[in-house]
């Protein structure tokens, strides 16, 4: 096992910056997680994210009151700060979704024949504001309907009449109950494809990187082992290094997503864990492939970092899969990135692991298969023409 | 002296293909990838086709409401033929099943009030929840109006309720509301720290225990400080202009940058590049390491403070900004961003972080100098 020797001895090498370089995608990996945690995620949204921001100049009046009491009730009413762009930023960063200014002596106005008027402002592309929106107008229309059907009644018993009426919500029942640990797993081992894709081919390109050299190569040609042995030897060598840096993001993944230990041993989190495995050896053979290439350091670190992010993004592991067009979703086609994150989706949105979707994921871990299949073979390929051409 | 150092260094500096990769063409592809990604935002949450419901009927129908005929009637668009809703009736067990199987988007079911079944909760469903429960909530007033007195014109009402509009919407900047400029600008940033390796290479090339021309140059009769300022400053044109070039490919190629915030914007990036240059000198003065180990520490360095600024989610340059502001305050890229932000949102300079630029760029020289001057390689 010589070339398997040599392969840890370079590795043990090249620790430091292995080390650095892991350490900072998984930096990366928890600062991404939490953030995407904190703000729903993906294309879900929860009937509780419905947020709007309230510039009150009317005070306390009964009316006014009596509206924001029943928005509270619908929507979460987020502070919005008093600054000159305070309200702004909620809308840029979708903090709020709807904003209200409601102006001074709105509530005193509203039972005249002149009522002054509520002025909002929403985010664009945020379908969520239309929901805040909608129940503005209906509590008030509401209102007004029942003053002018019974002007002498007052403000407070008006408020009451509106809430009965309005108080029935209509309840989206799931047909299954997931638990929200759940879904955070689905979403980490989703993004999981690019600090493996990059961590793993990156430190293994450092160490193939050397392993290849020019001079090395040509040693190794010379000497009494076989080109099989010692390509086997190298690819066992990868595949235990790369299964090493593979299990330092998955242990994180199961503490930071606090996963139960009943759902360790679940077919669906196993079936993820082994989609995870198979995309780790995408990358291995990635890796492979790119230093047949070149043994430049420089150029192997580029190529990577490329590679990573490019297919992160088209991928759908940054930007879901679903705001992208179609021309794009039919290049990410080519990308393994996407049959990854799609077969983890799917394992996750899947009501039951039977017919259907375990059909589609099948499918999605062959089409995969197959990808791994074309690496390996190109990065025969290119080895062959290299050592034919003596390069 | 300080012209043939200048003009070697401009010459090597262009010639290393590592920092053209990093400089030009990774920046490139990347904004390139950002397009593609990001090119279809917004297009998505238009619908185009009915959404497909299941209705499951009441046990005993209600002579004056009904339900589903509501739902079939209502409009894709106002005035338009289409309708909003596909609806099928069916069984409970049936409505479950093809929800299950995401034949439909959800079922409803006519209960008092109407129930939603939905596999996932996304915009389709939400569009459905709010119609029933408008169309519920106009129900009971009518039918409570209808017992306070029966004579009243119940549906000029019943329109009123779902037509009347108290609130009107003020023009706010929603041409820069998009999130995905926060990606370009966050790219901006990149590209501007990305001067840090060059910085670097400046302080190693003249060191003569880190660099073979290092060992070069130190038998030089060239003064220290004259080779450093001369390869720094032909080091940071050349920085200077592979920033420009792909703040003009976004602005003139991609169009993602308004015309009107270049100028702000080419400062903002003379500075910045300023600011990673010598971010990169001052980490190279005070790295013991060899060449490789300070390259490896500034990369990690701008990737790091790239990455806070948004460049892989923007919603960690605002986790960052809101949950750990001192980071934000002092990550170069953060105030790079952020610049940009305010310039393009606001339509309005923020000075500040130019500001804090300046300081850091000043913190960093000061470093440079204590550290750098009582450097000699006499016994090499």
């Amino acid at each position: 096992m010589t070339v398997f020797k040599a392969f840890f001895q370079v590795a043990r090498r090249n620790l430091t910056a292995v080390i650095l370089y892991i350490s900072l995608m998984l930096v990366i990996t928890v600062l991404v997680f939490q953030s995407v945690s904190d703000t729903g995620g993906d294309l879900k949204v929860s009937i509780e994210d419905y947020r709007i921001g309230v510039i009150n100049e009317d005070g306390d009046d009964l009316i006014t009151r009596g509206l924001l009491d029943f928005l509270g009730s619908r929507a979460l009413i987020v502070p919005i700060g008093t600054g000159e762009n305070d309200a702004k930023d909620a809308l840029f960063w979708r903090e709020a979704s709807y904003i209200l200014q409601i102006p001074k002596g709105f509530g005193a106005s509203f039972i005249t024949a002149a009522p002054l008027v509520i002025q909002t402002q929403s985010a664009p592309d945020d379908y969520t504001y239309t929901y805040a929106q909608t129940y503005t107008n209906r509590f008030l229309a509401t209102l007004k309907t029942y003053h002018q059907m019974n002007p002498g009644q007052s403000p407070h018993a008006l408020i009451a009449l509106v809430n009965e009426d309005l108080k029935d919500e209509v309840l989206i029942l799931p047909t299954q109950e997931r638990s929200p640990v759940h879904m955070k797993t689905v979403w980490y081992f989703r993004y999981l494809s690019y600090p493996l894709l990059a961590a793993i081919s990156s430190g293994l390109g450092l160490v193939l990187a050397s392993m290849r050299r020019h001079l090395l190569e040509q040693r190794a040609r010379v000497a009494s082992q076989s080109e099989l042995v010692r390509n086997i030897q190298m690819l066992l060598a990868s595949l235990l290094y790369s299964a090493i840096i593979w299990l330092i993001p998955v242990l994180l993944g199961v503490l930071i997503t606090r996963l139960p230990v009943k759902e360790l041993f679940t077919p669906r989190f196993l079936l993820i864990l082994a989609t995870s495995f198979f995309y780790m050896l995408i990358c291995m053979s990635i890796s492979l492939l790119i230093s047949a290439f070149t043994q430049n350091r420089g150029a192997i670190n580029g190529i990577n970092n490329l590679v990573a992010l490019g297919s992160s993004f088209l991928g759908g592991v940054f930007v879901p899969i679903e705001v992208m067009g179609d021309t794009i979703t039919g290049i990410a086609k080519f990308l393994p990135a996407y049959w990854h994150t799609m077969a983890v989706r799917g394992l996750g949105d899947a009501q039951e692991l039977s017919g259907g979707p375990m059909a589609d994921y099948i499918k999605l871990i062959s089409v995969l298969g197959l990808m791994l299949l074309v690496l390996l073979s190109a990065t025969l390929l290119v080895n062959k023409i290299r050592r034919q051409k003596g390069t | 002296m300080f012209k043939t150092v200048f003009r070697y260094s401009l010459l090597t500096t262009y010639r290393q293909k590592a920092v053209l990769f990093w400089s030009l063409a990774f920046p490139l592809v990347m904004s390139i990838f950002f397009f593609f990604a990001f090119g279809n935002i917004g297009a998505f949450a238009k619908f185009t086709e009915p959404i497909k419901v299941a209705y499951v009927a009441p046990q005993t129908r209600n002579p004056f409401y009904n339900l589903r005929q509501i739902l079939s009637d209502i409009p894709m668009s106002e005035g338009s033929e289409a309708r909003l809703f596909e609806l099928q009736e069916v069984k409970e067990e049936e409505a479950r099943e093809l929800v299950n199987t995401n034949q439909v988007t959800a079922a409803v079911l006519d209960l008092d009030p109407p129930v939603l079944l939905a596999d996932k909760v996304s915009i389709k469903q939400v569009v459905v929840k709010q119609v029933v429960e408008q169309i519920h909530a106009t129900k009971t007033t009518l039918t409570s109006l209808a017992k306070q007195q029966p004579a009243a014109a119940l549906q000029t009402m019943g329109q009123g309720l779902n037509t009347a509009e108290y609130t009107r919407k003020i023009p706010i900047n929603e041409g820069r509301m998009g999130e995905d400029i926060l990606y370009y600008f966050a790219l901006l940033a990149m590209v501007s720290l990305g001067a840090c390796s060059a910085g670097a290479m400046v302080i190693i090339s003249q060191q003569a225990n880190k660099s073979q021309e290092g060992a070069r140059v130190s038998i030089t009769p060239a003064n220290k400080w004259l080779r450093v300022a001369a390869a720094g400053l032909a080091s940071y044109l050349v920085q200077l202009v592979l920033s420009l070039t792909i703040l003009a490919f976004l602005t003139l190629v991609l169009k993602k940058i308004p015309l009107d915030i270049v100028p702000y914007l080419s400062l903002l990036i003379s500075v910045g590049t300023l600011t990673g240059f010598l971010m990169g000198m001052a980490i190279a003065c005070m790295v013991n390491g060899s060449m490789n180990v300070i390259l490896s520490v500034t990369t990690s360095a701008y990737l790091f403070s790239s990455f806070l600024s948004g460049l892989m989610s923007h919603y960690v340059q605002r986790l960052v900004d809101t949950k750990v502001a001192w980071l934000s305050a002092i990550n170069p890229g953060s105030m790079m961003v952020k610049s940009m932000y305010s310039m393009f949102y606001y339509q309005k300079a923020n000075h500040s972080y130019l500001l804090h630029m300046l300081i850091a760029c000043l913190l960093f020289s000061i470093l440079v100098v204590l550290t750098l001057r009582r450097r000699y390689h006499d016994s090499i």
